[in-house]
């Protein structure tokens, strides 16, 4: 078994460190305050083929394999964790659901521009009455002509400011639950499509995020993504395919908790001795170091899985995502206690990963729900 | 117009003191495991050869070439990721720990060079390594060809009747107006920092053609693989730092004091 990367995997590793060291570092700790990533930066990482993923290059994308955009998401996500989460949209949560079920005319119109950084887009599933539950939503399709209206609310929706368009899900009955639900591309120019950022968030402040309204906004048939009822199947595709994403920055987010614990373990001097030398600190940092190695191996299978075109990962994604964010909220912890009341001063990055490592086992699943995910699997009984 | 320029693969100058390590007994750094990275002029060395060509029009060519083993493949690739044209590794059984051995090597390789009808006009190397710091190698390839030598160069610009170059000194810089060929060593300032490279480029760089010559490819021979220089010790210096209070009644009393103790220690 061979765990080593190719040459080109780690050039590819060294590029994205060097942007991110270079171009994104000064002001991760201004966006964080500011609650917002400018767009010029976006770009300028969409100019180098940042955003493309693994996007076919037909498709305005970068064409890279599984493991090499883990690599790139993981190093940038060391740095800033929402700036990879935004780079991250185009393959995941926002642009494959497109990738997968969408028409030509969509993926020229829509995910090439996305991957090259020139539009953006965003997804919504969640509302503000379900969000596990996908199949309850109650935003409603109706059919009018060869068009559709769509009515109702989406929740927490990233990426609310730079999106020029939205991934979106409704119902055409309730009563059918998932069998009845659409997908479609909106366009947030269009009348009755508004947008509620919420504000001052505890973490993941930068990424601006909240619910996106349609009040009987009028979508032309040729935005319908996939065939009527096969939305859900759009749905399940983009937050799988979202998952990887999330436990490559989960892994990301861990390498720099624990980097930093580790350059300050060696710093602080406590009763003549840096901290390091006393066997509690150690023990923190054994932890960070093992959960780090193991995430990182379920992360990278992962995406080597997906690699061998293995087409439904669902268990294995749901075990990486879950194990490397319940890593990182660990980490995070242990970084804070590490470097005691100095993690509440937002000039140490610590107080940002312990702010950020809660809502990473919320997001893109919640982790309750991914521990059924992966029993459903193991004891053969219907999955969702 | 074709543009050479000379890059090293060296041990990461970032890494912490701490962790560099000497090979005291066989007078070697010794840090497995260190990060290899190109050094840092060579770094602006080449950022300076790419502008000059985007700025020279259709027809000009940057190709970095490196004196090394076959690690510093990786130093050639990561030119070729920012667009160099051509990468060439000159390997097996070259020693890269002496200017004058270097130089020769390189100077065979333009020799080559030139004899397969692309010779180059224009050859640019950092001001210093980034290990041994030495500063030499520049201009002995200029001595080596017969060629003029302009060092701590920064910026470099096409001009009517050849290169336009500025080189910092002390309290400025000199502007100079050189014709091609010579020799140019690269120090670093706002306008060169090497730029990032892309996705799609390093992808391509590793898919490229690399050349890679051996000794006898570039006709050196034994008397010119000698080194000149013998390395004689190696070592981290102890930093020893102690304090010593001089102790006086009155500022003069205290300077009497210092003198004589300066006196005793020799240092006056």
């Amino acid at each position: 078994m061979d765990f080593t990367f190719t040459e080109e995997q780690r050039a590819l590793q060294q590029a994205a460190r060097e942007f991110a060291l270079r171009e994104v570092a000064p002001y991760v700790r201004d966006n964080d305050e500011q609650e917002r990533v400018p767009r010029e930066l976006l770009s300028r990482a969409a100019g180098l083929g940042l955003m493309g993923g693994v996007i076919p290059q037909a498709y305005g994308g970068s064409g890279l394999d599984h493991v090499s955009y883990t690599l790139l998401i993981e190093e940038l996500a060391q740095v800033d964790q929402i700036f990879a989460a935004l780079l991250s949209l185009p393959s995941g949560l926002a642009g494959s659901g497109i990738l997968r079920y969408g028409a030509e005319e969509q993926k020229q119109r829509y995910l090439a521009p996305f991957a090259r950084g020139e539009r953006f887009g965003a997804a919504g599933v969640t509302e503000p009455g379900s969000g596990t539950d996908v199949a309850a939503m109650q935003t409603t399709v109706t059919r009018n002509g060869r068009d559709y209206i769509l009515n109702g609310a989406k929740a927490w929706i990233s990426n609310l400011d730079h999106a020029d368009w939205f991934l979106t899900f409704g119902t055409l009955d309730r009563t059918r639950g998932h069998r009845a639900i659409c997908a479609f591309i909106v366009e947030k120019a269009w009348p009755g499509v508004e947008v509620h950022p919420v504000k001052n968030k505890t973490g993941f402040r930068p990424l601006v995020t909240g619910e996106l309204r349609l009040d009987r906004v009028r979508v032309p048939r040729e935005n319908l993504v996939g065939e009527e009822g096969e939305g859900f199947r759009v749905a399940m595709c983009a937050v799988e395919n979202g998952r990887l994403g999330v436990a490559a920055r989960a892994c990301g987010v861990i390498a720099a908790c624990l980097a930093e614990s580790v350059r300050y373990a060696r710093e602080r001097v406590v009763f003549g001795r840096p901290i390091g030398e006393y066997q509690l600190i150690q023990s923190k940092i054994t932890d960070m170091v093992v959960g780090l190695e193991t995430a990182r191996l379920l992360t990278y299978r992962l995406a080597w899985l997906k690699d061998q075109r293995q087409e439904r990962l669902r268990k294995e994604s749901s075990m990486a995502k879950m194990y490397a964010t319940d890593v990182l909220m660990r980490s995070a912890i242990d970084a804070a206690q590490i470097f005691g009341a100095y993690s509440a001063s937002p000039d140490y990055p610590v107080s940002r990963f312990f702010r950020d490592a809660k809502f990473f086992q919320i997001v893109e699943g919640t982790n309750e729900l991914h521990r059924l995910l992966i029993a459903e699997e193991e004891l053969g009984l219907q999955g969702r | 117009m074709h543009i050479l320029v000379c890059i090293k693969q060296v041990i990461d100058q970032e890494i912490p003191p701490r962790a560099f390590r000497i090979n005291r007994a066989e007078r070697r750094p010794d840090v497995p495991g260190a990060a290899l990275v190109m050094s840092i002029f060579d770094a602006n060395a080449l950022e300076v050869a790419l502008k000059l060509r985007d700025a020279s029009g259709p027809g000009s060519s940057v190709t970095a070439l490196s004196v090394g083993p076959p690690s510093a493949e990786e130093v050639l690739r990561k030119a070729l990721a920012v667009t160099a044209d051509r990468a060439i590794l000159l390997t097996g059984g070259l020693l890269t720990l002496d200017p004058p051995t270097v130089a020769a090597a390189i100077a065979a390789a333009v020799r080559r060079l030139a004899a397969e009808g692309a010779p180059a006009d224009l050859i640019l190397t950092g001001r210093q390594a980034g290990d041994w710091e030495h500063g030499q190698t520049g201009g002995m390839i200029a001595e080596a060809l017969d060629w003029p030598c302009l060092t701590f160069v920064s910026r470099l610009a096409p001009a009517e009747q050849g290169v336009r170059a500025r080189r910092e000194v002390e309290d400025g810089y000199e502007t100079f107006l050189a014709r091609t060929p010579f020799v140019a060593t690269v120090t670093n300032d706002e306008t060169n920092q090497l730029r990032l490279a892309k996705v799609r480029d390093v992808m391509q760089a590793h898919r490229r053609p690399l050349t890679r010559w051996g000794a006898a490819d570039v006709d050196l021979h034994a008397p010119m693989l000698q080194q000149r220089t013998e390395v004689l010790d190696l070592f981290i210096p102890e930093q020893e730092s102690s304090c010593e209070i001089i102790e006086g009644e009155t500022p003069a009393g205290r300077g009497r004091a210092l003198g004589l103790r300066l006196r005793e220690l020799r240092i006056l």
